[in-house]
């Protein structure tokens, strides 16, 4: 069994910002994505070095417009039909290719499906490091370590303590960052180099092949990032019914319905309903919490919320902890009797659609 | 003299209480409200775990575990429903553990390996109308008919009695020689004349299916008989003393359950701005709770311990028997009286605790009867001197 | 016949983590070990795909010598046999040399035909020892499992990839990375339960995985911690009082304050 290491370019440094743009659904830039090209060009400015936004895609060309405003210096990208879906024996060789080409320093991956396999794959190949999931990125001097180092924060001990890694010697350093994590924020008037990039890979020898076309499941209409009204439920709604009814409610106040895992492994809703240290990171103005403890995989992915208001039955529920409004009743009995009085009052909501 | 659980007693609780609070603590209200028995595939998913045979012979799909073992599973599941530890201590310490120990080696082949897996549930009768603490006031009779034994008679709050294949009842076949005649019979479900009488409607304890046993001449064939038939009080006796250890378990587990919520309780509720743990009236009650149900644990341990490695028993596990539905019985009682009012409405569980945990003074021998064991082992210990 | 290969890491319960109230640092000591959580759906599976398909399994742990204990665990859920990969010289190994450990130590016990492993660890929670040991193994590694069918030289898996519920034909030998929404770990039964501690574990030393020693350990680590400090969250608290209505009312006037909702 051998190791594929790669060796470092001899001699030649390390430089710039490589961010990989996720494309999302083959039908727009993943808002992970956008929120990377950002804090990218932020980390690049502070050291002086330029942003390599890449794009591997079906029809590539239509995103890179998309892409420009954000900021980069050079947009990198491969259009073709193979990469109409991530794959993990070819993204990664691509990609491999291209940090041999153009030497960063630093690596930027949303923590998706994709990131997150994209991520340690290319972490292993370089034998550098990979700090994923991370909730800040600075640049920091260290007298022990070096000048302009990667510095990375991210949460361990389930959420109880925040650690801070950097990666001194290896490259690039390589961070996975959630979505919802970082601000976007456009930035014209930079000029952008757009290199298509030829495309070839040998997949007879690929060992993971699809049966059939894939099919959807639970989309979310607004995702939960960007959410400005997240209503949440957990165990403690008790049954699928009981769920549902936040679909009500959230509609009222003009938000998205999340979940902790207890619904989504009954199956009252999908996958990506889930909030939590494996799922989604949300930061809206109202969070509510219906029938949630508050396990700290769960409450370390709301604690940004500017209010938390939670219900649940149990006094020592840990949320309450956390919470700004604590309200100790059946869940779905004040959910539903909250329905009830939403609907006598003909409310404007500020964060309404 | 090492006090610490072993690694293997470690495991077993860890699990076993795991296993009680996921699978079993949400059939507790039910079993409660309802009065009814647990359903089938519970039942089928704790033989699969071996809690139906807990101390049996791995050779009869049994986990062959320890006594000391034994008594924490069922303290754990009496923690989450007295209801439930009662049937698994019945069916394991007073059928299948007498069966095993007294039987013939075609009773434990036909009988042992459905009971240890929860296939069939056992129970264990002397109890009539007119014999409760007087168990050698037993009438119903047995006559001899042959190659079987006709019994007749009523057998009056047994265990399971509700929902058993198996019984073990004492049954008198011969008057004249008193307690030497009254024997233990392997009577099953489905012998004819063999029938379940009313089922109780209890204070506690409401998920067993404690019942009058009805005999209306049954015919139980002489290979039913367990042991020699002049040697049933004297397997009744070691089998109450087996079954005891278990039942002061139980109460110890009932008692657990108390004092935890209270103690949690007393943490969290607030009243003139503190929580009244804080308040000695209050952190007095659960030091008090404290050390009485650690003294029981000890108790039963020891007579766990004494029962494992060879040693009499019947004094220590009468003394844990006396001592921990006691002590159970103050701790479930100050609970409630901790949590006010809300110990006194059926939301939460303090009630039922208070509810479930009398009986167990009762059952298996009441605490009198324990003291009048224990008296005899004194006198009988100092008459020497 | 499968020839299943369990890799499992012991984790303290963070869960039962405790906060020291003053220092607002972790109280660390008295903090319980379990097998990661993870990791045991890993093992569910593994004796799952054992119990359809017949075959083997062989649980992995590379720790301190007292690892040992997430092995007899093991055990009483029902594995065959079970492998403690412990040197002195391994110690402060990151997720990278933590995957070429277990997979030297995987291709030296001889050949599997699935390895399954937890996604993640809930000390770390790198979530990439999976991925490693995939680019290591060269095996494919499939995530997000919810229904895996093996025939003799492949299996077809049907799982979920972010918004997609896709039908997957993967040459064996492969990866599965599981976790609490792929199954229900099974309750070990009183009797596996007796027998488990007195079941051979087979140790492993850097000897037997063979590679030199600055490989491993904090020397091959290409991470550093520099610092940790604990996260404390500090909040309103405010308790609505009264019936559910008249907890209804307070909370709508407060929300209205805070112009979360407007007249």
């Amino acid at each position: 069994m051998e190791e594929r290491h790669m060796e470092k370019k001899g001699g030649r440094e390390s430089k710039g910002v490589m961010v990989f743009v996720e494309i999302q659904d083959h039908e727009r830039v993943l808002e992970g994505a956008r929120e990377l090209l950002t804090k990218g060009r932020g980390l690049a400015d502070r050291l002086g070095e330029k942003v390599y936004a890449v794009v591997l895609a079906l029809e590539a060309e239509k995103y890179l417009a998309d892409v420009k405003n954000y900021g980069p210096d050079f947009i990198l990208y491969m259009s073709h039909n193979d990469l109409k879906h991530y794959n993990s024996e070819i993204f990664p060789e691509l990609f491999t290719g291209l940090i041999k080409e153009y030497n960063p320093s630093i690596l930027l991956i949303p923590s998706t499906e994709a990131g997150s396999d994209l991520a340690p794959r290319l972490s292993q190949r370089f034998h550098t490091g990979l700090t994923a999931h991370c909730t800040g990125l600075d640049i920091i001097d260290s007298d022990e370590h070096g000048e302009g180092l990667l510095l990375m924060k991210r949460p361990a001990f389930s959420g109880n303590m925040v650690a801070s890694i950097i990666c001194p010697e290896s490259r690039p350093q390589i961070a996975t960052v959630q979505p919802g994590v970082f601000e976007k924020a456009e930035r014209t008037g930079q000029h952008a180099d757009v290199i298509e990039l030829a495309y070839s890979f040998d997949t007879s020898s690929l060992r993971v092949v699809n049966c059939e076309a894939p099919r959807r499941w639970d989309r979310c209409t607004v995702p939960l990032e960007q959410a400005d009204v997240v209503v949440a439920g957990g165990r403690g709604l008790g049954a699928k019914c009981n769920f549902d009814r936040l679909f009500e409610l959230s509609q009222m106040l003009g938000g998205e319905v999340g979940a902790t895992r207890v619904p989504v492994f009954n199956g009252w809703c999908g996958l990506e309903r889930m909030i939590g240290q494996t799922g989604k990171t949300v930061k809206p103005r109202l969070y509510m919490g219906f029938g949630i403890s508050g396990q700290i995989q769960h409450t370390t992915s709301i604690v940004d919320a500017e209010i938390i208001v939670s219900v649940n039955a149990d006094p020592g529920a840990p949320i309450f902890d956390i919470s700004d409004y604590v309200i100790q009743e059946d869940a779905a009995r004040f959910l539903e009797a909250l329905i009830e009085r939403l609907k006598k009052e003909k409310l404007t909501f500020a964060c309404g659609m | 003299m090492d006090l610490s659980l072993t690694k293997t007693q470690k495991m077993v609780q860890k699990h076993i209480r795991k296993f009680s609070r996921e699978v079993l603590a949400e059939w507790s209200l039910y079993l409660d409200r309802e009065a009814k028995p647990l359903p089938g595939d519970i039942v089928t998913a704790m033989g699969n775990l071996n809690i139906w045979g807990i101390q049996a012979p791995r050779h009869f799909g049994g986990a062959d575990l320890d006594t000391v073992s034994y008594a924490i599973v069922i303290e754990e599941i009496s923690r989450v429903s007295a209801s439930i530890g009662l049937g698994v201590t019945v069916h394991n310490s007073v059928c299948l553990a007498p069966l095993l120990k007294f039987g013939t080696e075609d009773q434990k082949e036909r009988l042992a390996y459905d009971l240890s897996a929860g296939r069939k549930i056992g129970g264990f009768t002397v109890t009539e109308p007119n014999a409760g603490s007087d168990a050698g006031g037993v009438q119903t009779t047995a006559s001899d008919d042959g190659d079987a034994y006709i019994l007749n008679g009523q057998k009056a709050f047994v265990t399971n009695g509700g929902v058993g294949d198996v019984f073990l009842v004492a049954a008198v076949f011969d008057a004249a020689r008193k307690s030497r005649g009254i024997g233990i019979f392997i009577v099953e479900k489905g012998m004819r004349g063999f029938s379940v009488g009313k089922i109780e409607d209890m204070m506690g304890m409401r998920g067993n299916m404690v019942s009058e046993l009805i005999l209306d001449n049954v015919r139980v064939p002489k290979t039913n008989v367990l042991g020699r038939p002049e040697d049933g009080f004297k397997i009744s006796m070691q089998t109450l003393d087996m079954g005891r250890i278990g039942i002061a378990a139980q109460a110890l587990g009932i008692g657990m359950a108390a004092y935890e919520a209270a103690a949690l309780y007393a943490t969290e509720r607030k009243q003139f701005n503190k929580p009244i743990g804080t308040f000695q009236g209050v952190s007095f009650k659960l030091a008090e709770m404290k050390t009485k149900l650690e003294a029981a644990r000890l108790l039963v341990y020891k007579a766990a311990c004494n029962k494992d490695n060879g040693l009499p028993y019947t004094t220590e596990a009468a003394m844990c028997k006396y001592y921990a539905p006691g002590a159970a019985l103050d701790v479930c009682q100050e609970a409630l009286q901790i949590f006010g009012g809300y110990g006194y409405v059926k939301e939460l569980p303090v009630e039922r605790y208070y509810r479930d945990v009398k009986i167990t003074q009762i059952y298996e021998g009441t605490s009198e009867v324990m003291k009048i064991i224990i008296g005899n082992a004194i006198l009988k210990e100092f008459s020497k001197l | 016949m499968l020839t299943i290969a369990v890799c499992i890491k012991q984790v303290p319960d963070t869960h039962m983590v405790k906060i020291d109230p003053v220092r607002g640092t972790l109280e660390r000591d008295r903090i319980p070990n379990i097998m990661n959580p993870d990791d045991m759906h890993a093992v569910e599976m593994a004796l799952f795909l054992k119990g359809r398909y017949g075959g083997t399994v062989t649980a992995i742990t590379m720790g301190p010598p007292q690892a040992a204990e997430i092995l007899e665990e093991s055990y009483a859920m029902g594995v065959d046999s079970a492998v403690l990969v412990s040197d002195s010289r391994f110690a402060g190994s990151d997720s990278y040399v933590t995957g070429k450990i277990l997979s030297r130590a995987i291709a030296g016990l001889g050949s599997f035909n699935i390895v399954i492993t937890g996604v993640e660890a809930v000390d770390g929670s790198t979530a990439s020892v999976g991925y490693h040991l995939s680019e290591f193994l060269r095996m494919p590694l499939i995530t997000q499992i919810h229904k895996i069918d093996i025939e003799e030289k492949h299996a077809v898996i049907e799982r979920l990839y972010g918004h997609e519920y896709q039908k997957i034909r993967v040459d064996l030998p492969l990866i599965l990375s599981v976790n609490k929404n792929t199954n229900v770990v099974r309750f070990p039964a009183l009797a596996d339960i007796r027998t488990c501690f007195e079941k051979p574990i087979r140790r492993m030393t850097m000897e037997d995985i063979g590679g030199s020693e600055k490989e491993y350990g904090l020397s091959g680590s290409p991470t550093v911690v520099i610092q940790s400090e604990s996260f404390v969250h500090a909040r309103e608290r405010e308790t609505m009082n009264g019936n559910i209505q008249e907890k209804i009312e307070d909370l709508l006037v407060r929300l209205k304050k805070h112009n979360i909702i407007r007249y």
